[in-house]
């Protein structure tokens, strides 16, 4: 076997940003012909040092080599020239333009005059996608391929020039178990043809089953690089979290009580899910799992009277019918969550104080005016039963970190005693401390009688939360399992619609 | 080989069944539509409000909205009005059209440099423009040299050459569109700003771009409108600014931004001049008509963002 060059080599990289250490000491090296999965939880660094390796920001310290030659990029576009490319997980493609002219854009061939040569562009990227693809057109319009076939797209353009690094930031978010394994046998193509690749991914199994070396990254910094042979999934997740998995999930509750808080009886939308039938007792959380996209989102914002059913029943403690709109929702005990905390959870231009009691605002205002003592009560009491830490209550909300927003959000509704809280991906981008205090805080909830459904696409959470999980494909369920009987395995299976519930292979 | 040419070729479609349709009912019920009068007189009301759609187009392509254009077109009036003072007409030309292409660079700075939202921004410099204008000319009059108007106005056939002008400024801002690196940077920009970053294009280069040209054509509206009426009116663009839109978004350009065809635009013009001219040769009342454009307005914006939304709302 021939000798494994190094081709990328990052040493000691550190940044700040105002107010944190987003990469702190950071060695990597990549080796031409080689995977290198790289894993953290959201916060970790593996982004800032993505965008550092490809030029989008300047590290403040620590050097970068590119085939041992030193090299300090000005901007994405330096980068691109070293040889070094990346795939987004959000697409980055213009959903107007054709998969050719995408591929082509900005690096278009011309003939006289800037006029593009539209043949040698698309023989170009006809060439680039077959590497890739043998199936997608090259001339559709993208806006209608699939989320699969976009990625296919991305990595085809990624590959332009002939880079020597690819780095692929969560190729696999939205795709189903079959895309998935394709997507990887294209990258162990690219590997075997002496690409060195960065695989990032949340997905453990996935990282296992391609990389070379699996490098881990917590709170900026780097927690180890170690061989495929020295890793395995709770060795990695444990070093992720820096924890032990069971102290991160408080015990789970006990059996559902009652009579069910909420009843779904074939709900549908169409276009977004189909045929739903679900219910939730007190004292219990579902957590409903899938792929992203899969109709998910918009259940729970139509369960909130975001979105309006379209057909099918809802029975919600012991009242027939949906709700058309948030207000009617919240006044009949319903609290929703946003999974976009910055425009849907938290005013970020009012205080921390004002954002806590918008949901209060009659209970702390009996006489027209708002009663400024009331407030502070208030705001007092979440305070010390949140461990919300900021400088004071008056400080805006946009200073303060992610965890601590969800934080107030979470006081926000609590406030108002839900008899059912809906959660949109309640930790993403969370600090694991805080995530743990928000997992107890559920759990309270819960325990006091209140029905909780949690979307989320965290396996850990969805896992270690959850009394019963229900999966989404396609927008229908297609399994329910209880805490006991769930395994990462069937969860995924369920996930990528391969087989039903009781295991049979579709 | 497909391309998005096509695509956008395709939503230009139905405005050029429109105007097949609005011809057909004219000669049907109009004897004086089918005039030769009648025909190059819809020609030479076609040609301002044409490239004002262009310019329209140009913007909204890129993603923005530029609401000066009628300003523009009215200043430029105001300025070639000035052709009884000894000046040369070719000098007032090139200032008309230079003073287009400023305000245009105006708002293209405010929208790129200042962040400002282009709807406000181009707001603003409407007044700014309109108030140059009434300095300039107070109220409308002064003379248009008869050089400029006397070669617009030559007819060829039933065709006079401003006809044939618009043609082809039309065929050749197609082209760039279509088949020049810039006019792919302009569909990108305005698709998705941010990715087209992502992909090295200078988004803000391309955007004042836009402006400038959009600035600039305003004012080539304004040289056609004059050649008409003979005269400079600071406020006669008025108009122009609802009727160039409504043109453009009949025409399948999404106000959203990197889709559309300017092929669009121009049936778009034709079928508002069409429109006029059937209630016009039915004696229909001209505030009335006001009405009619307004409504055929929000007709286009329901049936164009119905779409958009429909389409986002697929997976």
């Amino acid at each position: 076997m021939e000798e494994k060059q190094i081709i990328l080599s990052a040493q000691s990289i550190s940044k700040s940003f105002p107010g944190v250490k987003a990469l702190n000491d950071v060695s990597l090296e990549c080796f031409s012909g080689e995977v290198l999965g790289l894993i953290g939880e959201n916060g970790a660094g593996k982004s800032t040092l993505m965008n550092v390796i490809t030029g989008v920001i300047a590290p403040d310290s620590g050097t970068l080599h590119v085939d041992g030659r030193e090299r300090r990029f000005g901007g994405p576009e330096a980068a691109r020239r070293a040889g070094i490319r990346i795939v987004y997980q959000e697409l980055s493609l213009l959903s107007h333009l054709t998969v050719a002219e995408n591929i082509a854009l900005n690096h278009e061939p011309t003939g006289i005059l800037g006029f593009i040569d539209a043949r040698k562009s698309a023989r170009n990227a006809e060439g680039l996608l077959r590497r890739i693809s043998p199936t997608v057109p090259v001339d559709a319009i993208v806006a209608n391929l699939s989320p699969a076939e976009q990625q296919l797209v991305e990595i085809a353009k990624a590959l332009d020039g002939n880079p020597r690094v690819l780095i692929l930031d969560e190729p696999t978010s939205s795709l189903s178990r079959v895309e998935t394994t394709a997507l990887l046998n294209v990258i162990r193509d690219l590997r075997a043809g002496g690409m060195a690749v960065i695989f990032i991914s949340h997905r453990l199994e996935e990282i296992l089953a391609l990389s070379d070396r699996v490098m881990v990254m917590k709170d900026g910094g780097l927690v180890r690089t170690l061989p495929r042979s020295e890793a395995d999934h709770d060795g990695l997740v444990s070093m992720m979290v820096g924890r032990e998995l069971a102290q991160i999930f408080p015990p789970k509750g006990g059996a559902p009580r009652g009579d069910p808080v909420i009843a779904l009886d074939h709900v549908t939308i169409h276009g977004s899910f189909e045929d739903v039938s679900l219910s939730v007792s007190a004292g219990e959380i579902l957590g409903i799992g899938g792929l992203e996209g899969q109709g998910q989102r918009e259940l729970i914002r139509a369960l909130f009277g975001i979105e309006q059913m379209e057909r099918g029943q809802v029975r919600f403690l012991g009242k027939e019918g949906a709700f058309r709109s948030p207000r009617e929702a919240i006044r009949a005990g319903m609290a929703f969550i946003s999974d976009d905390r910055k425009t849907e959870g938290v005013i970020l231009s009012q205080s921390v104080a004002s954002n806590m009691v918008l949901t209060a605002l009659d209970k702390i205002s009996p006489r027209f005016f708002i009663r400024s003592s009331l407030e502070k009560s208030i705001v007092q009491r979440h305070m010390e039963e949140l461990s919300i830490r900021v400088s004071s209550s008056g400080q805006n909300a946009r200073e303060l970190s992610g965890g601590n927003q969800q934080k107030i959000i979470m006081a926000k509704w609590l406030e108002t005693e839900p008899r059912l809280l809906l959660l949109d991906e309640p930790t993403r981008g969370i600090d694991v401390q805080t995530k743990m205090q928000i997992y107890q805080l559920l759990r309270d909830l819960s325990a006091r009688g209140a029905a909780v459904i949690l979307v989320t696409s965290d396996m850990l959470e969805l896992m270690g939360l959850s009394d019963r999980i229900a999966i989404i494909y396609e927008g229908r369920i297609v399994g329910e399992l209880s805490a006991a009987e769930a395994t990462e395995e069937k969860v995924m299976s369920l996930s990528s619609g391969l087989v039903d519930a009781a295991g049979r292979a579709d | 080989m497909r391309s998005s040419t096509r695509s956008n070729l395709a939503r230009a479609v139905p405005a050029w069944l429109l105007v097949a349709l609005f011809v057909a009912v004219a000669l049907v019920l109009s004897p004086t539509f089918r005039t030769g009068g009648n025909f190059s007189n819809l020609l030479r009301q076609l040609g301002p409000l044409a490239i004002a759609a262009l310019a329209q187009s140009i913007v909204f392509i890129a993603g923005g909205i530029d609401l000066s254009i009628g300003a523009v077109i009215g200043l430029t009036t105001v300025v070639l009005s000035f052709g009884g003072g000894g000046i040369p007409p070719l000098v007032l030309l090139v200032v008309a059209l230079a003073a287009g292409a400023a305000v245009g660079a105006l708002n293209g700075a405010g929208v790129t440099l200042f962040r400002i939202p282009p709807l406000l921004m181009t707001f603003g410099t409407t007044a700014v423009v309109k108030g140059f204008g009434l300095l300039l000319r107070n109220e409308p009059g002064g003379t248009v040299d008869s050089l400029l108007p006397g070669i617009l106005n030559i007819e060829l056939g039933p065709v006079a050459v401003s006809a044939i002008v618009v043609l082809v400024v039309y065929v050749a801002v197609w082209g760039f569109l279509s088949f020049h690196v810039g006019g792919r940077r302009l569909y990108a920009v305005g698709d998705h700003p941010e990715n087209a970053r992502k992909a090295g294009i200078r988004v803000r280069g391309v955007t004042f771009g836009a402006y400038v040209c959009a600035g600039l054509f305003a004012a080539l509206a304004g040289v056609l409108l004059s050649a008409r009426i003979y005269s400079g009116d600071a406020l006669i663009g008025g108009t122009y600014v609802v009727d160039a839109i409504t043109a453009a978004v009949i025409g399948g350009t999404s106000l959203l931004g990197g889709v559309g065809s300017v092929l669009g635009s121009l049936a778009g013009a034709a079928v508002l001049v069409l429109s006029n001219n059937l209630l016009n040769l039915f004696h229909i009342s001209a505030y009335f008509q006001y009405v009619v454009k307004g409504f055929i307005l929000f007709a286009a914006l329901v049936i164009s963002f119905v779409g958009e939304s429909r389409k986002s709302h697929g997976r």
